[in-house]
């Protein structure tokens, strides 16, 4: 009976840990309108830095309190709004998410920066672990009293404020309609700003109390991915009901302890359960808990994507597959190799394009389908022993079948998920499939057959053979895999193009007046996820393949995060914003941080600046939601807009494939390194249509946008055009006479947009 | 988290492995130290603990092969000291051949020939990558250790280079063709000397032992055959159902409840002390359960000794095969690393060790290869030691027949200092070569041939040992 008690007690202050983490998403989804994915990087950042005050540099712990919870917790929050978060009203769903998924990745990084990660570092129990009270033989320590009266007082003090006080009504007005707000008087940014402070302050204080509950010893990740375990508590209430998600969290830290307490031990597969719990949890309350119901009209979003022809598209193809061609001999074997691995992301990236860009559905896993069809490859697909041995086409086909029935089953309890519904549930898969399936690692019988799914944690994935073409050589890899990621992004275009095509953009923009049309919005979701499994599949097989080899954290969730992060980033709705986000979340950050690793080595007595310029790199990840709420259609549709203007600017055109040809020739002859290669022809491309404006206005530039340009000299002022207001301003201005009343200001607005999409390209 | 894992397991693995006939002290004189004893031209008095320098000049030439010239050898070594997850993984064995490369050209080189070094970082996820450079510019790799090394094995069997690895992880890699370590940790052999020496230290540790184990893949691995470990001597884990979460816990007491209701008086694990850790013992500590704590030999570290400075972990006991820094004044080798290492400011630790004793390995032979130095010439010579304890550095093992040592030593940590205390007399190992047990193959992860080479990635062309 002590025992079952011992537990009990134990399971109801980890449910109060998880209350207290969950309470904090809550408060900024109901405030902000934004789940906060780096809530709980945002707690273990403050918790490390209430380590370093306390302990690492021995203040007292109440002045430590008040200065991480007091200030650094509401600063962090405000300036969180005020950098990042007050740019993204009104984008989609996957704009916002990834923008805290960008805040958590760089958090984490500059943890890992600031505090070595694998050192211990310790966070006292307030009063200390021996200040304790026994209770029917059940001991209790005064900071876990504390704990659970906080994550009460916190749960009641949420609710008041919710429903009982009008500073928590105008907070959830102005996620609503912001417009409204302001109507009545209200400033929506300075609620926003507040009630970010609030789930900041939150989010330090429950870091700094669960910590010491859990042993102590502080690491980054921990922390961070206790919140994603909370994200199935918040569930319970739907994000809306601060007493529901109590009762989800209680629940959740029971069952957590009793697995641990009475499942038989020598079921092997207990521990890998226990730790998919939330999950499971997860996603059962997303399928199970009434959904809102379909939105009405649609809604705007500044998202805009520009479909190309099929035919623009075919010759953009081919462009692709030559310059690969053309860069080879620039390349050693090794950067082959890395940039075949990255095409591979690329076409696991043009999963997301479909699904995310076309289809306006959310699957934050996509590497898990890459990891389904991994596995099915590995045991049944290969052919051949020791260097010898290949992967077939048929076992390759299968791969992708499996991914793709799997992705449909995934989709079949999701279906009537929508958007940050959706998310979590692909985000529930993915993490499930990471522990249990991934995690197979030893051999067990079942049915009869002697098996394990991931033998050993490690699978050795030989390159694919089809006939002639034989994967194992890097460049034939790079150059089949480039013209696979043409092919199926041609697919992709014409797709978007056809009827079913038009059919997914219909649903993306309004489901409801999709369905009212006719349209069946399950077959819908249902075969667009299919396909897109199906793609992803392909190419996570061909990822193993150009590893070589593969382990679970190869398909871990974070890495998966991270690639429709920067598919986001490029442009979910363009094929190409899937090249660039492929290449870079594939391969671009392990070459710049490999670049600077040798930079370091290479260079002793400057190791210490290029060190710190890779963490640098890192920690700015975190800034990338600036980018993306200023531009959030991707950066490759800035740079399609401002080569759109060119069209007409022929010359400018050849100026810059001629510089590009002798860039490319220098480059082949050695006169200059790749690096610079690189970043003088990423140089060249990205302002080229700035030069364009700079040297044939006429062409590049609109009418309005012209004549605006147009500059004439003061004194020719009025003689050929009309002697209006504006110009008589103008000399005002250029007299240095006083601006008259009401006139002036507002038209500086115009440039000054303008020259912000530039700095973000 | 998975990382540090697997590199510290396959570090505690390497470090726990030991083999030989119990010649107890370092004295007993190894062969490869006999042939280079005699009184060479090179008449160089420097040692290296009880190795005669296989360093010192000559007059070898030709270019024998890559890498290879009338007045240079080109080796290539590293670590994954720049993985962003953990700064700086591994770095002691990167900056340990570093320092054996300045002390061996200083005596001269080679046989005449300067060593020149091309130093590596793959960073944990660019195994393969720094693989296929090392294949396009060196002779050998030479004391290096990669986390990620299985996916690079396929490139080093292709372009054929052999190596003296400071450490493996992969089984493929561990059992690889063209592939010596100073202190091999094959996966069908395992020493068991740690834990019979825990057995015989401690009485809990027979009836009422337990294996704190986690989710990852390679504390899994490890412990299934740690598990097997202890049934061939006798003692049979509690099995109390304890497994972290390689992620992390948001709660580590209830698994010392378990651990306490479970009745366990010693436990071990394969886990690596990173912080999860930590916070399990903290829990231990808190709840009243006071195991005796017998660890793997990555337990022996800065880290650890820095988190014990209040004494919570004061039971932790670690096995090991290498000579702790402590034994320096009993054990020159250990001293002269030290000097050697903290003479460059480079980083010490047992990896660092680890390295060095396969830079010594890797250079006897080729002192032995004299003038025709080529990769037969070092596979040859590898192939033939058999005994092996890097001038002292550690026990005795088999780097030619790939097989472990047989003994063990095991420190305790009181406060922040590891102390020797079993065996009794500091600097000696307790040794018996019926420690070295064989392994299941269903644990092996790898398909061995008749040989014992991982037919993975086997072709029929690898340089294999002749004559």
């Amino acid at each position: 009976m002590t025992t079952f008690l011992t537990f009990t007690l134990l399971g109801l202050v980890l449910g109060a840990v998880y209350a207290i983490a969950a309470s904090g998403l809550v408060l900024t989804y109901n405030t902000s309108g934004i789940f906060n994915f780096a809530h709980g990087a945002q707690a273990m950042l403050g918790t490390f830095l209430y380590w370093q005050l306390a302990h690492g540099w021995g203040w007292p712990v109440w002045l430590a309190l008040i200065v991480v919870v007091g200030v650094v917790g509401p600063l962090m929050g405000a300036a969180l709004h005020a950098v990042i978060m007050k740019g993204l009203r009104d984008t989609a769903d996957v704009t916002r998410i990834v923008v805290t998924v960008a805040i958590m990745l760089g958090m984490v990084f500059l943890s890992q920066w600031l505090w070595h990660p694998e050192e211990a570092r310790v966070v006292e129990m307030f009063f200390g672990a021996n200040a304790k009270v026994e209770f029917l033989g059940v001991v209790v320590r005064v900071h876990e009293i504390i704990c659970l009266l906080v994550a009460a007082a916190i749960a009641v003090g949420l609710r008041m404020l919710f429903t009982r006080s009008r500073v928590g009504l105008v907070m959830r007005g102005t996620v609503d309609d912001p417009d409204l707000i302001r109507l009545n008087g209200h400033n929506p940014d300075r609620v926003a700003a507040l009630s970010w402070a609030m789930g900041s302050t939150l989010a330090v204080l429950a870091g700094i109390l669960i910590t010491p509950i859990g042993g102590g010893a502080l690491e980054a990740n921990a922390l961070t991915l206790l919140v994603i375990d909370a994200f199935a508590a918040a569930m319970f209430g739907r994000l809306r009901s601060i007493p529901r998600t109590f009762v989800g969290a209680m629940v959740l830290g029971l069952a957590a302890t009793y697995v641990t307490a009475y499942f038989p031990t020598d079921w092997t597969w207990a521990g890998n359960l226990r730790v998919s719990l939330p999950m499971i949890i997860l996603f059962v309350v997303l399928v199970l808990l009434p959904q809102d119901r379909l939105r009405g009209a649609a809604i705007r979003t500044r998202e805009r994507y520009r479909v190309p022809t099929v035919r623009r598209a075919v010759v953009w193809g081919a462009v692709l597959v030559a310059a690969v061609v053309l860069l080879m001999p620039l390349m050693e074997d090794t950067s082959i190799t890395t940039f075949g691995l990255g095409m591979t992301f690329a076409i696991i990236a043009l999963s997301l394009t479909l699904l995310t860009g076309y289809a306006g559905e959310l699957n934050l896993a996509p590497l898990a389908f890459g990891a389904v069809a991994t596995i099915v490859a590995f045991h049944f697909g290969i052919t051949g022993t020791g260097l010898a041995a290949r992967l077939t086409l048929w076992g390759i086909l299968l791969a992708v079948l499996v991914a793709a029935v799997v992705g449909g089953l995934v989709a079949l309890p999701a279906l009537r998920l929508r958007g940050l519904y959706l998310a979590l549930a692909t985000m529930a898969f993915g993490v499930f499939l990471s522990n249990m399936v991934l995690r197979d690692t030893v051999e067990h019988t079942l049915f009869g057959v002697t098996f394990s799914l991931f033998p050993n944690g490690t699978l050795i994935v030989p390159p694919l053979q089809i006939g002639p073409l034989d994967l194992r050589d890097p460049g034939t890899l790079l150059i089949t895999a480039t013209a696979l990621f043409a092919a199926i992004a041609v697919g992709l275009v014409a797709l978007r193009g056809s009827g079913y095509g038009r059919r997914l953009a219909a649903m993306k923009d309004s489901p409801a007046a999709t369905a009212m049309l006719g349209q069946d919005l399950v077959r819908l979701k249902f075969g667009v996820f299919m396909l897109s499994a199906a793609i992803a599949g392909l190419g996570g097989v061909l990822m193993s393949t150009a590893s070589g080899s593969v382990a679970g954290e190869n398909f871990a969730i974070t890495a998966g995060l991270s690639l429709v992060m920067l598919t986001v980033v490029g442009g979910i709705g363009y094929v190409s914003g899937a090249l660039f986000g492929g290449l870079m979340s594939g391969v671009g950050f392990v070459i710049i941080i490999g670049t600077f690793n040798d930079l370091a080595m290479a260079t002793p007595e400057m190791a210490g600046i290029y060190k710190t310029l890779g963490q640098v790199v890192l920690v700015a990840t975190a800034l990338i939601g600036m980018g993306v709420g200023k531009n959030p259609s991707g950066l490759v549709h800035d740079l399609f807009d401002g080569y759109r203007t060119l069209r007409g600017a022929r010359p400018v055109l050849a100026g810059g494939a001629a510089a590009g040809a002798v860039l490319y020739l220098l480059a082949l002859t050695g006169v200059i390194g790749n690096w610079w290669f690189a970043i003088l022809t990423v140089l060249l491309v990205t302002t080229l249509p700035a030069f364009g404006r700079a040297l044939m206005p006429r062409a590049v530039l609109s009418e309005e946008e012209f004549a605006r340009r147009r500059t004439v000299p003061p004194e020719l002022a009025g003689i050929d055009e009309p002697y209006t207001d504006d110009l008589r301003d103008r000399l005002d201005r250029e007299l240095g006479l006083p601006v008259r009343e009401g006139r002036g200001g507002p038209r500086a607005r115009p440039a000054v947009e303008e020259g912000d999409v530039h700095a973000i390209a | 988290m998975e990382v540090k894992a697997i590199t510290r397991l396959a570090a505690g693995a390497l470090a726990l492995v030991t083999l030989a006939a119990c010649a107890s002290e370092r004295g007993a004189a190894p062969e490869a130290t006999a042939a280079a004893g005699q009184p060479s031209a090179a008449a160089s008095q420097e040692t290296f603990g009880t190795l005669q320098s296989p360093c010192g000049p000559g007059s070898a030439k030709g270019a024998t092969d890559q890498g290879v010239t009338d007045t240079g050898i080109t080796i290539g070594f590293g670590d994954d000291r720049g993985f962003p997850k953990a700064p700086g993984l591994s770095k002691e064995m990167g900056d340990a051949v570093g320092a054996m490369i300045k002390w061996c050209n200083g005596q001269g080189g080679i046989n005449g020939r300067k060593i020149t070094g091309n130093q590596y970082d793959a960073a944990y996820m660019q195994a393969a990558t720094v693989m296929q450079k090392a294949c396009k510019q060196d002779f050998m790799l030479v004391g290096h250790g990669f986390a990620l090394d299985e996916a690079a094995e396929q490139y080093r069997v292709g372009c054929k280079l052999p190596m003296v690895a400071g450490y493996t992880v992969g089984p493929n890699a561990a059992m690889g063709p063209m592939k010596f370590e100073p202190v091999p940790y094959p996966v069908d052999h395992f020493n068991a000397a740690p834990l019979r020496v825990a057995a015989k230290t401690f009485p809990g540790f027979s009836s009422d032992v337990d294996l704190i184990t986690s989710t990852s893949p390679a504390v899994m691995a490890g412990s299934k055959k740690i598990e097997a470990a202890m049934k061939s001597i006798g003692v049979t884990p509690k099995k109390c159902g304890v497994q972290l979460n390689n992620e992390g816990d948001p709660s580590y007491v209830p698994f010392a409840e378990k651990f306490k209701s479970c009745g366990v008086k010693a436990l071990w694990t394969s886990k690596s002390p990173d912080p999860a850790s930590f916070s399990l013992l903290e829990a231990l500590d808190r709840v009243g359960a006071d195991p005796t704590l017998v660890f793997e030999a990555t337990w022996y570290s800065q880290t650890v000794a820095k988190w014990n400075a209040a004494g919570q972990g004061d039971n932790l006991h670690a096995g090991l095969i290498f000579q702790p820094f402590e034994n320096a004044g009993q054990v020159p080798a250990v001293k002269k690393y030290l000097d050697l290492v903290n003479a460059e400011s480079g980083k010490t630790a047992l990896l660092g060790m680890q390295a060095t004793s396969a830079f010594l390995l890797w250079a006897t032979a080729a002192k032995d290869c004299g003038s025709d130095l080529t990769r037969q010439c070092m596979v040859n010579k590898l192939s033939q030691v058999h005994e092996w304890t890097g001038g002292g550095l550690h026990a005795p093992t088999d780097p030619g027949g790939n097989l472990p040592a047989s003994c063990s030593l095991m420190v305790k940590l009181t406060g922040s200092t590891y102390k020797q205390v079993a065996p009794a007399t500091v600097g000696e190992f307790d040794c018996d070569p019926s420690n070295v047990i064989k392994t299941d193959p269903s644990t092996w992860g790898t398909k061995l041939g008749e040989d014992r080479i991982a037919t993975t990635f086997l072709t029929a062309d690898v340089i294999k040992p002749q004559g």
